[in-house]
């Protein structure tokens, strides 16, 4: 396990191994969190519409992603 | 079962091996979680019928104890496998995240959403594992879990101790101290949660396999 000065450096001295993997990582996190929020938001009854419009996609890129899973919920 | 390139004249795993592969499987499923890793290994020998699990659970490594940690490190394993060290680099806390998230939403939420997540790669129920390239992982009632790489390691490690020892086939005490040796993934936070260190379990693993006589291939 690295320590944060590890980190710090790494980040630093710009090594594309660790920043594409950061760049990675983060595209993971982001659709992690958008399942997590698209839900709720449904689950609370908001529009494919709404979300898609927060989310600054079309509404039928978000249903795509997420209709099958969060549309019977809403 | 265990998927392999080809098929030895002698099956890789022992039977009790196999049985642990298929409890973390199942492990795996329960908790919501889109892959086998260390951790649902780590939790399957520690409710283990086994010497191996005996010693862990003598030393505090209980079933429920993993599953606590397992969830809590992985929140719900929505964010357990994710890079965290290179998040660091950009300023992200997957550890702060994770914990904000499990807050507002509750773990139910989380691992519902980390049923949805599938590993990279796989794109949803149409997905057809014998079709992928070869991965390993394991596939049973018609689901394909990817072994995630601290498993791939532990596998590695097992294989090295059973040939240490020149037995002829990978048992549950092999399978124990390679999943003790992994330096990935959730088992090395885990263990250090439960404040018990990987080479101790690892001696008290050994020390009791050879106490009872058992086997390694038993």
């Amino acid at each position: 396990m690295e320590s944060r000065a590890d980190i710090a450096e790494a980040a630093a001295s710009a090594d594309p191994d660790v920043g594409l993997r950061a760049v990675a990582a983060l595209r993971v996190l982001t659709e992690r969190l958008e399942i997590l929020q698209v839900d709720n938001a449904r689950r609370l009854g908001w529009s494919w519409q709404d979300i898609a419009a927060r989310l600054g996609v079309t509404k039928q890129t978000v249903h795509r992603k997420h209709g099958r899973r969060a549309g019977r919920s809403g | 079962m265990i998927r392999r390139r080809r098929q030895p004249a002698t099956p890789l795993l022992t039977r009790e091996a196999m049985m642990i592969q298929m409890a973390a499987f199942e492990h795996a499923r329960r908790l919501g979680n889109p892959y086998v890793g260390g951790e649902h290994t780590l939790l399957a020998l520690a409710g283990a019928d086994h010497p191996a699990g005996a010693a862990l659970r003598e030393h505090g490594v209980t079933p429920d104890r993993v599953e606590d940690e397992a969830i809590r490190l992985g929140g719900g394993g929505l964010f357990g496998d994710l890079d965290r060290n290179a998040l660091a680099s950009v300023g992200i806390d997957v550890d702060a995240v994770r914990t904000r998230m499990t807050e507002t939403f509750g773990l139910e939420a989380l691992s519902r959403a980390s049923h949805a997540a599938r590993p990279r790669g796989i794109s949803g129920p149409r997905w057809d594992p014998r079709r992928r390239g070869g991965g390993p992982g394991i596939h049973a009632r018609g689901v394909f879990l990817p072994h995630s790489p601290d498993v791939i390691q532990a596998f590695r490690g097992a294989r090295a101790e059973k040939q240490a020892r020149h037995d002829t086939q990978i048992g549950v005490e092999h399978l124990t101290l390679g999943v003790l040796s992994v330096t990935k993934g959730l088992v090395p936070p885990i263990l250090s949660a439960l404040g018990v260190p990987a080479h101790e379990l690892r001696m008290a693993v050994a020390d009791r396999c050879r106490e009872t006589g058992e086997p390694p291939h038993a």
